[in-house]
């Protein structure tokens, strides 16, 4: 679990001017000035990393995954890579 | 009869230089070609295994190679951050630099004028080959499963439009034209259209195209149309074209708003003729060319004897050569002077409409017609007023031009003439 927080917290780290910051304390991507379409890019790295593919957001929604905040995607990835 | 469209700035970036200045110099210098290295301007280039991009001399012998019309030592880092560059592809890095360069010359300030007043029109040919050739080499060659997410937004044609308007916060009409070796020219006159009928007070106008790939290469030999030896327009060792990369952009105003900003006029944009050939898509109508030219002396008010210099559409391909040359003969009985400049730019494609209209604007400022770069040998049967290179110098024909006509006579048969003309005194 900590080295995919940490795996991601870097390539979440290349999208903000603030790396120092804990991103799993922000309430949004947006609150770490992280907009729609880095949020795209951050996905495709973190997809190409773990090799795994995230669902489309309303699939993950049906899941009772969201995807708003750091803490999510941490979750959705962990989730991923144990069922592969 | 409508406001006069005045030309308040330009920029460009080709073969035959990375800005205006460059351009001009390389157009008007007097400097000198040797007749043994005619096409030193272009680069020998080969596409290695994998590889979409081209790879630069040493050259290969090995491998299949092509003649290209490159922007020399190009470096997009020394243009943008590469945070920018995820989102730009080659031409519309091109299309940025061009447009940088002419609103920095027509000195406009877009936060200070109706931004829902403004336009942007830029043409491709193509749009984004390179990002296109890149996503298919990873999923056809390479077998991965995505593609970067911004492979869309950099490969559309209507990228380039969309980077300057959100550039410089540009909210009027904005979209690009195709119509492949016209697109700038078609560019231009939907600008003029909507400036002429007042919908707009400013348009940032031109083209972009930046094709030097594999896939795109491969293509075009596939039509036997590309030359291993270099651009002579209208020559009689012409051997057919030699495709360039590059972007031109114009800023077109209505008359009265440019005065009422206190602005430069450069020239006036003041004709314009379309045709469609409606025939073959490769085969060319001298028809088609001639009622373009005819369109556009009667859309200015001018008359046949009226027209000082022709920068030719001259791609040096033969369809093209004789069909433009019986075209403009039939048309002008004055016979006025004629170059081709794509012999130093190349054939920039969907950009080429606005490079050889800065051309023929540079032409009127220097009061000279720059030469085709096709030696002595004119083809007989291309009976024109050419303005070439003699004994290895570029002859410059020193003239008084105040118009100038531009051609583009486009694959499909889709033709353009633009006619520029001196501002008034």
């Amino acid at each position: 679990m900590n080295n995919i927080n940490a795996q991601i917290a870097e390539i979440v780290a290349e999208y903000t001017d603030s790396p120092q910051v804990d991103f799993s304390m922000a309430n949004s991507f947006e609150d770490l000035g992280i907009d729609s379409l880095s949020l795209v890019e951050i996905i495709f790295d973190i997809e190409e990393q773990f090799d795994i593919k995230i669902p489309a957001e309303a699939e993950l929604q049906a899941l009772g995954l969201p995807i708003s905040t750091f803490t999510d995607v941490v979750a959705i990835v962990q989730h991923l890579v144990e069922k592969k | 009869m409508s406001e006069r469209i005045v030309v308040t700035g330009m920029g460009c970036i080709s073969a035959a230089g990375v800005n205006l200045e460059e351009f001009n110099d390389t157009l008007f210098g007097m400097h000198k070609v040797s007749t043994t290295n005619k096409t030193s301007r272009f680069s020998k280039i080969s596409f290695s295994e994998g590889s979409e991009t081209p790879s630069d001399v040493p050259f290969n012998t090995d491998e299949r190679s092509f003649l290209a019309a490159q922007v020399k030592r190009y470096k997009a880092t020394n243009y943008f951050p590469q945070k920018d560059l995820k989102l730009l592809d080659r031409f519309a890095q091109f299309a940025l630099i061009s447009a940088d360069e002419a609103i920095k010359h027509s000195k406009i300030d877009f936060a200070q004028v109706d931004p829902y007043r403004c336009a942007v029109v830029h043409g491709t040919s193509i749009g984004g080959q390179e990002t296109i050739e890149q996503s298919y080499s990873q999923l056809f060659e390479l077998g991965r499963t995505r593609t970067h997410p911004f492979t869309v937004p950099k490969l559309l044609p209507s990228a380039a439009a969309s980077q300057i308007s959100m550039k410089y916060g540009i909210k009027g009409p904005s979209f690009s034209t195709s119509s492949a070796c016209s697109s700038a020219g078609h560019a231009i006159a939907m600008a003029t259209l909507m400036l002429r009928c007042n919908l707009i007070d400013v348009a940032v106008v031109g083209g972009a195209e930046a094709c030097i790939t594999k896939g795109n290469f491969y293509a075009w030999d596939g039509l036997r149309v590309l030359s291993p030896e270099g651009c002579f327009p209208f020559s009689k060792k012409r051997s057919g074209l030699v495709i360039g990369e590059g972007a031109g952009t114009l800023v077109l105003e209505r008359e009265s708003f440019a005065i009422g900003r206190g602005a430069k006029i450069i020239a006036v944009l003041s004709g314009m003729g379309m045709t469609s050939d409606a025939h073959n898509v490769v085969q060319p109508l001298a028809k088609g060319a001639e009622f373009a030219m005819k369109a556009a002396l009667e859309d200015a008010d001018l008359t046949e004897y009226s027209i000082d210099y022709i920068n030719a559409h001259g791609s040096a391909t033969a369809q093209n050569d004789l069909s433009e040359s019986q075209a403009i003969k039939s048309v002008f009985p004055s016979k006025p002077l004629v170059s081709s400049t794509k012999s130093f730019h190349g054939h920039v494609l969907g950009a080429g409409a606005a490079i050889e209209a800065i051309a023929c604007i540079l032409a009127m400022q220097n009061q000279t017609v720059p030469p085709s770069l096709s030696g002595s040998d004119q083809d007989p049967a291309c009976d024109i007023s050419l303005t070439q290179e003699h004994s290895g110098l570029n002859i410059l024909e020193r003239t008084n031009i105040k118009h100038a006509l531009s051609n583009s006579f486009a694959f499909g048969g889709l033709n353009i003439s633009l006619i520029f003309s001196k501002n008034r005194e």
